[in-house]
């Protein structure tokens, strides 16, 4: 993916969290710095005790299949770590990391592979759902994450159309901007990626 | 709950409603109660639209009490979808009033001498029985607001829309919520068509006067009860995730895993999800002045329900539901919520199965009648359904009949009743329920209740197929089970985690009835209703051939997992051997 060098930074309230749900669940880009596993990667990235983690976290995804131990599993670069809470209903009984119903699903629970000898770099895809988006959204964003043009321009637009409410500062590049003079078209078209970093209030 | 209703529609020219004893029916409940009456008194091989077939609708064994989440509605018969038995529920308030009027049971019987449309009013004085053909192909809602015009709003509804007086088989028996909006239905198996072809269009109840149901040991009853809340308020599933954002937050897990059917069960994933997620349902809902958080019925402490409204602020329908969505959205290829949301609002109205209606559509959308993701096109043909004309006559009867009618191969039915939103190629757990479940593709029936207790899960190893067929097994008996309560299915996860909550359930029971069940009793009590189910389906002709899925499932693979069912038939043959 290409960088455009048009990097948001938002300062907004927490209570807008909603805006970005979008994001949560198309999919955000964090880059790996290093071999490690997905329990690693969330308490290290956001700080988080393990004891947390497992409560918060009853149900993942990596690259579409289930996986049964957070801990076990090693992420890589082009993976997509899905994260949510735990579901209701037999399906949701049964996706459940660990859960005693995974046996219903084994044709798509993760396998895990040997483990590769080298460091690994690059992006890792993360999606938060449901509760999970309030545990862990914010934490992330703060951090900056990697989203395309396209859901940066949906974001925006979508607080333009509630006239920015809630939303105390915007910088682009690292210069603030009012985004009430801002001119849309000068926001690039087609594709690309930037970094949008949140500090909610 | 101390007698059953046995109202006889004919063949003598004016209708009687006789109370009778339970006698052989004492101590059954729910699905209990209505697959024993359909099982001792139904001929299996009965016409389901003939005057042999009976509706039975019952509340649970909780229902009327002040214990929580004893909501639940059971209606049973001969199924004219499946041709088997059928149980299916609803929420909304008909179980909790049905059972304040001391009724175990109502039971339709007979057919009427002539094409008179009846409904029936009860309360504390009795039963009366009210011909009135200005009724006559009403939507639920129009049907609804008669009622309120002539009774008050103290009342609660069980009705048929159109559908269920044509007696198409997708037909759904619906019942009001809090609100008095006919939104809860018994959706299942054409349930609806059977209460149409008795004349009857609805059952007002009205319970005012009566008090709740008095426990045997109050304080007992109350303690656990108290238990039982605090279990399901505490449980992350039932506290937190459903409250939020309802049903429908499986939309973007299933999509993730690749199980959630797209454009007729072609593939297991849908670009359009996250937009049609429960996530992106509850913030639409909370912008617009409706509610993402909502209780269906009193006593309900969970409240995954919600209210729509439309994007002027005015109520459309209920918060659509998680296999709503899908059959309307997905599986459809429809990623617009309020063009999900319109056909929810008539699927309601008109009284059909939204399950079905979304399957049929997408058959529909295969066999070329419109395109995948013509939302409009959708819209216009459910509207056929309600207007009753040769098309609408055609979908309303389900998508094995559309399938057969436009010569459709890909047509997803078990027992000829539509599968919900699961793809069993991706979950294949849940198609071994689908394919052996006594009542067709059902996702309801092998629900779970706490694996320790009742032996359900133990050593399975989730990389591997086997131990699925006893999984499934042990579920269908718990989930039959929970079904004779009246208790709200959702309750599951929380007894799953946490086995003092589902002690608790046991001891609201044996504190209101003066018991001492066991856990494994409930086991027995499941068991028992499911060989009342399967004795009733064998008698009606049903074999190992009907335990079956489509064979597409596993011939075709679904993407992006590219998988396949793998179940042997030999094993799925397994699951009721007990």
């Amino acid at each position: 993916m290409t960088s455009v060098k048009m990097d948001p930074q938002l300062s907004i309230k927490t209570a807008r969290l909603i805006a970005f749900f979008p994001i949560f669940q198309q999919g955000f880009s964090v880059p790996i710095q290093k071999k490690q596993t997905i329990l690693d990667f969330l308490c290290e990235t956001n700080g988080l005790n393990p004891k947390v983690v497992y409560r918060q976290i009853q149900t993942l995804f990596l690259t579409g299949k289930a996986v049964d131990e957070m801990s076990g599993t090693l992420i890589k670069p082009g993976d997509t770590l899905a994260l949510s809470a735990a579901l209701p209903g037999l399906a949701g009984a049964t996706m459940r990391s660990g859960g005693l119903l995974a046996g219903f699903r084994c044709a798509i629970t993760h396998r895990e592979g040997p483990a590769p000898s080298t460091l690994a770099k690059g992006l890792l895809t993360v999606k938060l759902f449901n509760q999970v988006i309030k545990a862990l959204g914010p934490s992330f964003l703060k951090q900056g994450v990697l989203i395309t043009v396209e859901q940066v321009r949906e974001l925006l637009r979508g607080l333009a159309a509630e006239d920015w409410s809630d939303c105390s500062g915007l910088e682009i590049n690292g210069q603030p901007v009012d985004p009430r003079d801002w001119s849309w078209p000068d926001w690039p078209q087609g594709r690309g990626v930037v970094r949008l970093q949140v500090l909610f209030e | 709950m101390e007698k059953i209703l046995r109202i006889m529609m004919g063949p003598e020219d004016k209708p009687q409603a006789i109370d009778a004893p339970l006698g052989d029916y004492a101590g059954s409940g729910g699905r209990a109660m209505t697959s024993a009456i359909v099982a001792k008194e139904v001929p299996p091989l009965c016409h389901p639209l003939g005057a042999e077939n009976k509706l039975v609708i019952a509340p649970g064994l909780l229902s009327g009490t002040t214990g929580a989440m004893s909501g639940r509605l059971s209606v049973g018969c001969k199924s004219p979808l499946t041709g088997g038995i059928k149980e299916a529920n609803a929420g909304g308030q008909g179980a909790q009033v049905l059972a304040r009027l001391g009724y175990a049971a109502i039971v339709l019987e007979g057919k009427p001498a002539d094409d008179t449309l009846y409904f029936l009013y009860i309360n504390k004085d009795g039963v009366k029985i009210i011909p009135d053909n200005g009724l006559r192909y009403l939507g639920n809602y129009d049907l609804v607001d008669r009622m309120k015009e002539r009774y008050g709003d103290k009342i609660t509804v069980i009705s048929i829309g159109p559908a269920g007086e044509r007696k198409m088989s997708a037909a759904s028996v619906a019942v009001t919520d809090m609100e008095l909006r006919p939104t809860r239905h018994a959706g299942r198996g054409g349930v609806g068509a059977v209460m149409g072809s008795k004349g009857v269009k609805a059952i007002v109840l009205d319970d005012t006067g009566l008090r709740m149901r008095p426990p045997k040991d109050p304080e007992k009853f109350k303690e656990a009860n108290q238990t039982f809340v605090a279990g399901l308020k505490k449980h992350p599933v039932t506290g937190e995730g459903l409250p939020a954002y309802g049903t429908n937050v499986l939309t973007n897990v299933l999509n993730e895993a690749g199980g959630y059917p797209t454009y007729n069960f072609k593939q297991g994933r849908f670009d359009g999800a996250a937009k049609i997620s429960g996530e992106a349902q509850a913030g639409l809902e909370t912008k617009r002045g409706g509610l993402a958080t909502h209780g269906c019925h009193r006593g309900c402490v969970i409240r995954c329900s919600g209210v729509y409204h439309d994007k002027d602020g005015h109520y459309l329908t209920k918060q659509p539901e998680y296999e709503t969505v899908w059959a309307h959205g997905g599986n459809c290829g429809i990623d617009d919520l309020d063009t999900i949301a319109q056909l929810d609002f008539l699927d309601d109205n008109y009284g059909v199965d939204t399950i079905e209606m979304g399957a049929t559509i997408g058959v529909a959308m295969e066999a070329g009648l419109l395109k995948f993701g013509d939302g409009p096109g959708a819209i216009n043909l459910v509207k056929e359904v309600g207007q009753g004309t040769h098309l609408g006559r055609i979908l309303g009867n389900g998508a094995a009949v559309t399938g057969k009618v436009f010569g459709v191969e890909h047509v997803p039915v078990v027992k000829g009743q539509a599968m919900p939103a699961y793809d069993p190629r991706a979950v294949q757990g849940i198609g071994v329920t689908y394919a052996t479940s006594t009542m067709g593709a059902d996702h309801t029936a092998g629900y779970a209740v706490t694996a320790n207790i009742l032996g359900v899960g133990g050593q399975v190893d989730p990389l591997k197929p086997e131990g699925q067929i006893e999984l499934s097994r042990n579920l269908q008996i718990a989930t039959a089970a929970v079904d004779a309560t009246g208790m709200c299915l959702f309750i599951a996860f929380a007894v799953l985690d946490q086995p003092e909550t589902f002690q608790a359930l046991i001891d609201m029971i044996n504190a209101f009835y003066g018991l001492n069940l066991t856990a494994n009793d409930v086991v027995e009590l499941g068991k028992s209703i499911l060989k009342a189910e399967r004795d009733f389906n064998q008698k009606a002709g049903f074999s190992a051939k009907q335990d079956r899925l489509p064979r597409f499932f596993q011939t075709e693979k679904l993407a992006p997992h590219q998988v396949v069912f793998e179940v042997k038939d030999e094993d799925l043959d397994t699951v009721f051997n007990w």
